[in-house]
């Protein structure tokens, strides 16, 4: 059965202008991601992946080309109606974690809800029951700096699934964790893909962590390849001659 | 919605607290500064309307000296009255009678404490003591009025028996004035006006204590029913100058009628109302342009969490508002403070006037006051932020995200 794309990139330019220069960091990029799949974005610093996966985030607009969410462009869409794709629609979870320093797990978890508009009841129900789901019970009212990497990371997947979104949108989740936290974080981004049916992108340096995703994008240059010949071609080229400056 | 704005914006004041209280202060001093302005204002408007309606509106009082009011209790002013006044006022046309007390301060003293009282000296002669009933100058808690016979007797004012002295005095009391021995034969009632802290003896004792044989300190002139007190205070002035042999406007007395007093205390309040405006208004802009300060750094330092929130869903709208709340509560904690401290300092300056000069100043608290203040300090408090919260709606969420 052929799945309908949910994101869909045709011929995306992304320029940034600084002074007098001009730098593509995106130069015609194309792919579509099916309902459901599980992708990786892969490709070396400085390739445009980080770019990339904010335009997919609709956390930004393309300079060209277009951005379709559900075969809508977005490239046209106000910054209020972005919000509202990015809260319904689309999960984060940073490499980072970028939990709210004075709020607490469970806070963290409402703050989406909030700017959803999910009633009180409802968001400390919901809440509640994500940060079960993630093994956090008994985290729920502590603050940030009182959790492991790891606990902080499972709020802010917790967070990511507060409205319920379609897409989650990860971002290096396991850079900054060790390798057994990052391969149970592995596992529970698996079973959101598996069990909960959400269409996963993530963004990873990490040839072993792409390696949990069906599809793998390959970014390097600011150009895109599907398959695994062309990433090491490009990345024997470019560690040789390029340097991998965008 | 708003309630999680609130306790959002709240938690955002919270995390830094010495800052946050640094920023209150201009906001506080402002808003005490207006509360206690208004309200203490009010209450001495209160405070001068009540005096008149206590001491009756059918009375002018003449004083010596230019320009002044209020009894005459030392002997600063160089002019004097003498009987000829006393009878030139009396002649004038709607005066009905006339009361003219030798008025000083006394040393009274009372089971070996000594006290400085103001003593008002009034004849002791029956049409006196009948004017003196008729038109409530006096009325007793205790004890009894003055008599044609008494001489070395004296009616205690309200606080002058019960505060003055550790132990109340009471009618029948023996106390030395001036070194003489007087017995209290009265006390009066609480008036809340300046009849509290003073006491009543007979003329010739006062003559006698004060070695004052002619003189008169003031002239209270009791107007005649159905005649205006403004025009009748005009006459007096008109014959006291015929009396005293003085140009007009070079006079060496001053008619108070009480609406001129109304005026005079009134034009005085304006006064002070203004410069406590003055005070206010800087205070208030100062705390503003703090709050902006503050608002402004805590954009800067919160930037990653907007790119968050953004990223999370939050729209640019959102973002505002809750940057406003947290200006607004700033302003409000401020103005929270300020109306307590505002209200504690108006309760004791009417305390103070109360024990100072009898009058009864008392500060209303009202609802009006209370919600115009605390909205105003929260308006206040979220214009001060606008900026700072537009600054931070606007961020690019990418851009935010980086930092």
């Amino acid at each position: 059965m052929q799945k309908k794309p949910i994101i869909e990139l045709r011929d995306v330019w992304k320029t940034y202008r600084m002074e007098q220069t001009e730098v593509n960091a995106l130069r015609g990029v194309s792919f579509a991601i099916n309902e459901d799949e599980f992708v990786s974005i892969q490709g070396p610093s400085g390739s445009g992946k980080s770019t990339l996966m904010h335009l997919v985030g609709c956390l930004d607009l393309p300079t060209k080309g277009q951005v379709l969410l559900d075969g809508h462009d977005i490239s046209k869409l106000k910054e209020s109606a972005l919000a509202t794709i990015r809260g319904k629609r689309i999960g984060f979870v940073f490499q980072a974690f970028n939990l709210i320093p004075t709020l607490t797990a469970m806070e963290n978890v409402m703050l989406p809800m909030i700017f959803n508009n999910v009633s009180r009841w409802q968001r400390e129900k919901t809440a509640a029951e994500l940060l079960d789901d993630m093994g956090l019970k008994d985290r729920m009212h502590h603050k940030p700096n009182q959790m492991s990497g790891g606990e902080q990371q499972r709020v802010a997947i917790a967070r990511a699934l507060s409205n319920d979104p379609e897409v989650i949108l990860a971002d290096e989740p396991t850079g900054n964790l060790d390798s057994n936290t990052g391969k149970h974080i592995m596992d529970l981004i698996m079973h959101l893909s598996t069990v909960h049916k959400k269409t996963i992108i993530m963004v990873t340096h990490d040839p072993y962590i792409a390696s949990f995703a069906k599809k793998k994008i390959v970014i390097v240059d600011g150009e895109v390849g599907h398959d695994h010949e062309y990433l090491k071609r490009i990345l024997w080229k470019n560690g040789t001659h390029h340097g991998g400056k965008k | 919605m708003i309630e999680d704005y609130f306790r959002l914006a709240f938690k955002g004041i919270a995390r830094r607290k010495l800052r946050s209280w640094l920023t209150l202060i201009g906001i506080f001093i402002g808003i005490t500064a207006v509360v206690s302005l208004i309200t203490l204002s009010q209450a001495m408007q209160d405070a001068i309307t009540g005096q008149f309606e206590k001491l009756g509106s059918n009375r002018v009082m003449i004083t010596p000296g230019g320009k002044s009011y209020g009894p005459t209790a030392g002997s600063v002013m160089t002019a004097k009255f003498y009987d000829n006044d006393v009878d030139a006022v009396r002649k004038v046309k709607g005066v009905d009678d006339v009361l003219a007390p030798l008025i000083r301060t006394a040393q009274v003293e009372f089971k070996g404490e000594i006290k400085a009282i103001m003593a008002f000296a009034y004849p002791t002669g029956a049409e006196f003591i009948r004017l003196l009933e008729k038109n409530g100058f006096i009325e007793l808690e205790q004890g009894r009025m003055f008599r044609t016979s008494d001489r070395y007797t004296a009616i205690m004012g309200y606080t002058n028996a019960h505060d003055d002295f550790d132990k109340d005095v009471k009618s029948g009391d023996k106390i030395k004035i001036n070194g003489y021995d007087f017995q209290v034969i009265g006390i009066r009632e609480k008036s809340g006006t300046f009849q509290d802290i003073a006491m009543g003896i007979p003329l010739d004792a006062g003559r006698e204590i004060f070695d004052e044989k002619e003189e008169v300190s003031s002239i209270f002139a009791i107007i005649k029913d159905g005649y205006d007190a403004g025009k009748v205070a005009e006459d007096i002035k008109k014959e006291l100058r015929k009396e005293r042999n003085v140009e007009e406007g070079e006079e060496d007395f001053t008619v108070n009628s009480p609406q001129a007093l109304l005026v005079s205390v009134t034009m005085i309040n304006d006064v002070v109302k203004a410069v406590l405006i003055g005070i206010a208004a800087v205070s208030i802009l100062v705390g503003g342009i703090g709050i902006m300060n503050t608002m402004y750094t805590s954009v800067a330092e919160r930037t990653k969490e907007i790119g968050i929130m953004k990223a999370t869903g939050a729209r640019n709208s959102s973002i505002m508002m809750l940057f406003l709340f947290e200006s607004g509560l700033l302003g409000l904690i401020g103005g929270v403070f300020g109306l307590l401290a505002g209200y504690g300092i108006s309760i004791l300056a009417g305390k103070i006037a109360m024990d100072a000069a009898g009058i009864e100043v008392s500060v209303a608290v009202t609802w009006g006051m209370v919600i115009g203040a605390l909205a105003f300090s929260f308006v206040l408090g979220a214009l001060s932020g606008m900026m700072p919260a537009r600054k931070a709606s606007r961020l690019q969420p990418v851009e935010a995200l980086r930092r």
